[in-house]
């Protein structure tokens, strides 16, 4: 048995699905150049507005005014030929994409009462994906082709003569001189074809009449040739209009990654790399790469890895293209230690830390890294890392003394000096007596090259409470901290 | 053996409307590793709540509490996240690898903090979230809407992360717990041993609402 799963209008409704725009509104799309143009299908509310197949273009936009004319669009058709395909895979692994919007499943080996139950879910998953399609199976690739034709929107046809009987000649796609000498016959219908002698089909239509007659019979088998599964996980479009708001730049990168995750998932495969490219007006682009901590398929972690970026992304000119490349990587199977203290939520970790760093700024997010100087205040916030090591035994125990909360920068001081220590501290919001002091501990670094840097640090205890590191440089004196 | 947990529920029923203050049980507390401070709270610091450690005097070893905080946090590699938002956090005063599970966020304006702070608690991959405003200026945080506290709460409750907040005066009116430190250390404490700075500490508690705590980690 084979199944065919058609998409009616399929290059307008591959536009539809991926402009946000278009889905509710009257819609046609033409074929031919300028004047010649004619509508070749319509969208329903343009159909309800009067427009029909064969108008020209003035004439559709006499009948609906608001009509959105457009040509069709082979990237978006390549687009949606691919969800096509792979939402077929999940039913059957031998599809052959037969035509633009039209795949033929070979069903041998599926337990086809099972299958019958799926169809409605088939249909659902491909709606979801915005594409509505019927459906027809039947035991061979051309009548199962016939019946998704006339499925509404499902057909299965076990008795293939009569199902075949009252279905026009122009099914076969006939050449204009068989339809005439057939016409001549009186066949007009398949049924009437199939009843009519073969031979004598044969003898006036040459070899071309019998193939006529096996297909009109329900007799013609060919052997499909099942498309191979993409290697190269990648989607593109140059947008119609230039997009100036996120909006509808990710209604299209959503499709792309519904798209591209159903392919990886169906190969058992995830993405732990995402790789974003907008094509601007006036040739610039703006890419970027993502990296995940664990390969996925989960269009909602995907999505909001890149929903997260552009949000905080201004180009200096609109988005013409949009780029959008997953590179596979092979899911992680792992069983958890018993002492594992690994991330619960892996990709939620790195999606909190992102939308951390869009608010406060990249660089200011991380677990601290003191850097391989003496320099003070030298510190680097790298990621952290997706397990948390286990801690060196007695490194934690860290030095004496209570510890710094800084100041920064540190805040300038008039100090008074008596016998060459501090005796009297005055900054913003502190104004006090020293009641005891240590140090001066001093200390210099980078002096061969710049910015070099010295330092004298004393520590203070002022009236009142409050033990305080005051600073002395070249540039005077800072109040640089609070020992709490 | 089936009608147990009928049972149980049957009987939480009837305690919750016996008994409507009564709060929610907690799933465990995060220890500080400081004796002054896990006495004064329920074995340390609740999940699913907000705990106010409030600094009425300077120098009185609120950041010394920190540091042992992230000691033991460290010891069983729970992550802690730290909003900064007076950006006074100083590294360098700890072991290198004492901030191994350390998320620390930078902050340039208050607003940011509390931005930050409703997706860090959110987030269930955290143990412990510290929010840290106690170098903000007064006017700032008496503008902020008390509402911003209750939401934090309940994000708490939802992912049972521990949360603390370090401010100068009384500020979070739903904390559960609130302790102060009154008193400064002198001159002589930065010459000492943390350990026994830390058992020279003097907490006070200034609220503690019941909680049955069930397992600390």
């Amino acid at each position: 048995m084979f199944a065919v799963v058609e998409a009616p209008d399929f290059s307008l409704q591959a536009l539809r699905r991926l402009e946000a725009d278009l889905a509710d509104a009257p819609v046609a799309l033409l074929r031919g150049e300028g004047r010649r143009a004619v509508v070749a299908c319509a969208s329903p509310p343009a159909v309800q507005a009067g427009v029909g197949t064969g108008m020209t273009a003035a004439q559709a936009l006499a009948e609906c005014p608001a009509l959105i004319a457009r040509q069709p669009s082979p990237e978006a058709e390549a687009e949606a030929g691919a969800v096509l395909l792979a939402v077929c895979w999940q039913a059957s692994p031998r599809v052959e994409a037969t035509a633009p919007g039209l795949c033929t499943l070979d069903l041998a080996g599926r337990d086809l009462g099972q299958f019958r139950r799926e169809l409605p879910r088939l249909r659902a998953q491909l709606q979801a994906h915005g594409l509505t399609c019927r459906i027809g199976v039947a035991a061979n690739p051309l009548v199962a082709r016939f019946a998704a034709h006339e499925a509404r929107p499902e057909r299965w046809v076990e008795a293939v003569r009569a199902f075949l009987a009252p279905l026009p000649m122009v099914l076969l796609e006939p050449t204009p001189e068989e339809e005439s000498l057939l016409s001549t016959l009186g066949l007009s219908t398949l049924g009437a074809l199939a009843k009519f002698p073969r031979d004598a089909v044969a003898r006036r239509l040459g070899p071309r009449g019998d193939e006529l007659w096996t297909r009109a019979a329900g007799e013609w088998h060919r052997p499909i040739q099942p498309a191979p599964h993409p290697t190269r996980f990648f989607a593109a479009k140059d947008l119609e209009n230039a997009v100036e708001t996120l909006e509808p730049l990710l209604f299209v990168l959503r499709r792309f990654l519904e798209r591209l995750a159903l392919e990886l998932g169906q190969a058992s495969l995830g993405t732990n790399r995402l790789r974003l490219c907008l094509r601007l007006e006036g040739g610039k682009e703006h890419g970027r790469e993502f990296c995940l901590p664990d390969p996925t398929a989960d269009v909602a972690v995907l999505f909001r890895v890149i929903e997260n970026h552009l949000a905080t992304v201004r180009t200096d000119s609109p988005v013409v293209g949009v780029e959008l490349e997953a590179f596979p990587s092979r899911r992680l199977e792992r069983q958890e230690g018993l002492f594992d203290t690994g991330l619960r939520d892996p990709p939620a970790f790195y999606e909190t830390l992102a939308q951390v760093a869009a608010i406060v700024g990249t660089g200011q997010v991380g677990t601290p890294r003191r850097a391989d100087t003496h320099r003070p205040d030298t510190v680097a916030l790298v990621t952290p890392p997706a397990v948390v090591p286990p801690g060196a035994a007695g490194s934690t125990a860290g030095p004496r003394g209570l510890l710094l909360r800084r100041f920064r920068p540190p805040r300038p001081a008039l100090v008074e000096l008596t016998h060459g220590a501090p005796s009297f501290v005055k900054c913003p919001a502190i104004a006090a007596a020293i009641t005891g002091t240590r140090g001066p501990w001093r200390s210099s670094g980078d002096w061969w090259q710049p910015p070099s840097w010295a330092r004298e640090e004393w520590d203070i205890a002022l009236t009142g409470g409050g033990l305080y590191r005051l600073l002395r440089t070249p540039d005077g004196w800072f109040l640089e901290g609070r020992y709490d | 053996m089936s009608d147990h947990p009928v049972q149980l529920a049957a009987l939480r029923r009837l305690l919750a409307d016996r008994f409507p203050a009564t709060p929610r049980p907690t799933e465990g507390v995060v220890a500080t590793g400081v004796a002054a401070v896990d006495a004064q709270l329920p074995g340390g610091i609740p999940r699913g709540g907000l705990t106010e450690f409030v600094a009425a005097a300077p120098s009185n070893g609120m950041q010394l509490v920190l540091g042992a905080l992230l000691a033991a946090t460290r010891g069983s590699q729970a992550r802690v996240g730290l909003i900064d938002a007076a950006d006074a956090f100083d590294p360098g005063s700890l072991a290198d690898d004492a901030v191994g599970h350390l998320v620390w966020i930078r902050c340039r304006a208050l607003e940011d903090a509390w931005r930050t702070a409703d997706l860090l608690v959110r987030d269930p991959n955290y143990g412990m979230v510290i929010l840290d405003v106690r170098d903000v200026e007064p006017r700032l945080l008496k503008r902020a809407a008390a509402t911003i506290w209750y939401r934090l709460q309940r994000a708490a409750e939802e992912s049972q992360v521990a949360v603390l907040v370090q401010s100068a005066a009384p500020t979070v009116p739903c904390a559960r717990s609130r302790l102060v430190f009154k008193e400064s250390y002198p001159l002589g404490a930065l010459t000492q041993k943390r350990p026994a700075l830390l058992a020279q500490l003097m907490v006070e508690v200034q609220r503690q609402r019941a909680g049955r705590v069930q397992e600390a980690i």
